[in-house]
């Protein structure tokens, strides 16, 4: 049986404080991580022991001496701030962002719950930290722009040139779903227009370990916070999203085709077909073109001399996915619902392709799973009700922005909930804000903290530090390894009666 | 808000929900709108705020960059 894969994102939010405009976002980061403390786990350091940022997946490691300075996140200088979340999540200063690393999970739904969840405690410190506006975005249309990453550990014995391969058609072509959209072109919004992105326009790079500048579609940061056997693929070019179907199937489908490229032996001609028939010839200009063909007709240049359009090359990924799994006879549920899910927005795009203006207005179930048709269609509206022709006018860019503020029970896709596909369920969301997911290592961390919160001196992914009381009075240090990311979870909590105190 | 916040993590799925429905819906919506989509409904709350301070909002969100 399938445990499923380890997952998770790590969401940079944009904060500004309404009462003092112009404020530094830096101080303002830093305000909200400390309110998001929970006061007894507030002592709790993070381990940077297993952090490697200069660990490169193609092979050897970058000098340290050479790396930027942006890039060496495990330096004493920028370990600005760090909580340990009661949930099991990490929630810290990033640069110059509020970041929720969310605790691991096994499938793109319960991703998406901790991902909820870390909205939900992000906006609660927020709240406390002085009435601090949160956004979840990736642009300020000003030149900045700030990540929401994936994370997929995976076989490391897969090449990671395979990887690399497969996973630059899917990040550029996967944007005609996952995409929330954006009002403005270029990174610094020089043109007025709409795309389909947010982070296309930053994206300027192939492969790379970097990711503040040059940003490259696929990162080669090999870092796994996991046993020797795996990587962990951690993956910069996605959008923030508002709406559950753009974010289920961004970890889905990634997911389904790292399954495809670990179960070569069954699927090697297959992956093999697929590089060969859709590999792209400048994966960097046909991510921009994409994003900005609300057409989603025009066609990308092919390294074998062809030419195809996002949304054919990824029905075939789909195709190739579905077949794999015919022909070794899989078939879990939470696979199953991310291929229908895949399926169905495929087709969405299909209608949205052969609509006009008009039509794609009224395409309200379509704009349920498609979040950059769904802003896209408020945008439109404002622009017909108040006669606004041109695309630089400033109530877009607001509308655009007010979409990424987060407010529970308040926001603009709060408001639009009736009219959207949800995948979250809100108990479990709620839950998840305090307990760890189930079936990862996560469980115990979480676990550790309600248990033993005193005891916790520091936490990581792969790693618990307590302190405790010996019985001579003497104080000893006591390590939990959490190295596997599938062990110590709810299910071995017999087993594991004495690890907690 | 701010005083179930301050509950933090010993807050209850039941007050939470409470919380969540006892906060403003999404303003005075017209009888006559009543048929128009959720959309519509959203833009006329947001309209008038949108008019008055777009600019201003837009430009003064300035953020650095971050990974």
């Amino acid at each position: 049986m399938s445990t499923g894969r380890v997952m998770g994102t790590e969401t940079e939010y944009a904060i500004d404080d309404p009462k003092d405009p112009g404020a530094d976002p830096r101080t303002l980061a830093l305000r909200l991580v400390r309110a998001a403390a929970e006061p007894d786990l507030a002592h709790i350091r993070w381990d940077y022991g297993s952090e490697d940022p200069v660990n490169d997946a193609r092979g050897g490691r970058l000098p340290r001496s050479a790396a930027a300075p942006s890039m060496l996140t495990d330096a004493p200088e920028a370990r600005l701030i760090d909580v340990a979340a009661p949930n099991g999540a990490r929630i810290y200063v990033d640069h110059a962002h509020p970041e929720y690393a969310s605790a691991e999970t096994v499938n793109a739904f319960d991703a998406l719950v901790q991902d909820r969840a870390g909205d939900r405690m992000m906006a609660e410190a927020a709240g406390r930290a002085g009435g601090l506006a949160l956004y979840k975005n990736n642009v300020d249309g000003k030149g900045a722009a700030w990540g929401s990453h994936e994370n997929y550990l995976m076989d490391r014995a897969v090449p990671f040139a395979r990887v690399a391969a497969l996973m630059t058609i899917h990040f550029v072509t996967r944007q005609i779903y996952t995409g929330s959209g954006r009002v403005g072109l270029g990174p610094r919004s020089e043109e007025a227009g709409f795309q389909l992105s947010q982070r296309a326009d930053y994206l300027t790079s192939r492969i790379g370990l970097q990711t503040t500048f040059g940003r490259p579609i696929i990162n080669t940061r090999d870092e796994s916070h996991a046993g020797p056997g795996s990587r962990r693929l951690h993956v910069i070019v996605g959008d923030a999203n508002r709406l559950d179907a753009p974010l289920v199937l961004k970890l889905g489908t990634t997911d389904l085709l790292l399954g495809l490229l670990e179960s070569e032996g069954d699927s090697t001609g297959q992956v093999d077909e697929l590089l060969d028939r859709w590999t792209l010839d400048d994966p960097v200009s046909a991510l921009h073109t994409v994003s900005r063909d609300a057409t989603l007709t025009k066609p990308l240049a092919l390294a074998n001399g062809g030419c195809a359009d996002a949304l054919t090359i990824q029905k075939a990924l789909l195709d190739a996915v579905r077949q794999a799994r015919r022909d070794i006879n899989r078939s879990e549920l939470t696979d199953n619902r991310v291929l229908n899910l895949w399926k169905q927005v495929l087709e969405d795009l299909a209608a949205v392709r052969s609509g006009d203006d008009d039509a794609r207005l009224a395409m309200q179930d379509q704009a349920g799973r498609l979040e950059w048709l769904l802003k896209w269609q408020l945008l439109e509206r404002l622009r017909r009700r108040r006669v606004i022709p041109d695309w630089s006018d400033p109530r877009l860019a607001a509308l655009d922005l007010a979409w990424a503020r987060v407010v529970p029970g308040r926001d603009l896709p709060w408001r639009l909930r009736g009219s959207v596909l949800r995948l979250a369920n809100p108990d479990q969301v709620v839950r998840a804000m305090d307990r760890g997911p189930e079936q990862t290592r996560a469980w115990c961390r979480s676990l550790l903290l309600h248990r033993c919160p005193t005891e916790v001196r520091a936490v990581s992914w792969s790693r618990v530090i307590l302190e405790e009381q010996g019985p001579d009075e003497e104080r000893r240090t006591r390590i939990v390894d959490l190295s596997d990311p599938l062990g110590h979870t709810r299910a071995s909590i017999r087993d594991d009666c004495d690890i907690y105190c | 808000m701010a005083e179930a916040s301050q509950q933090g993590r010993r807050m209850t799925v039941g007050q939470q929900q409470e919380q969540e429905e006892d906060l403003p819906q999404t303003g005075a919506r017209e009888q006559d709108q009543a048929a128009e989509s959720d959309l519509d409904a959203v833009l006329d709350d947001i309209e008038t705020t949108l008019e008055t301070n777009a600019k201003e909002y837009v430009q003064g969100f300035v953020q650095k960059g971050g990974q």
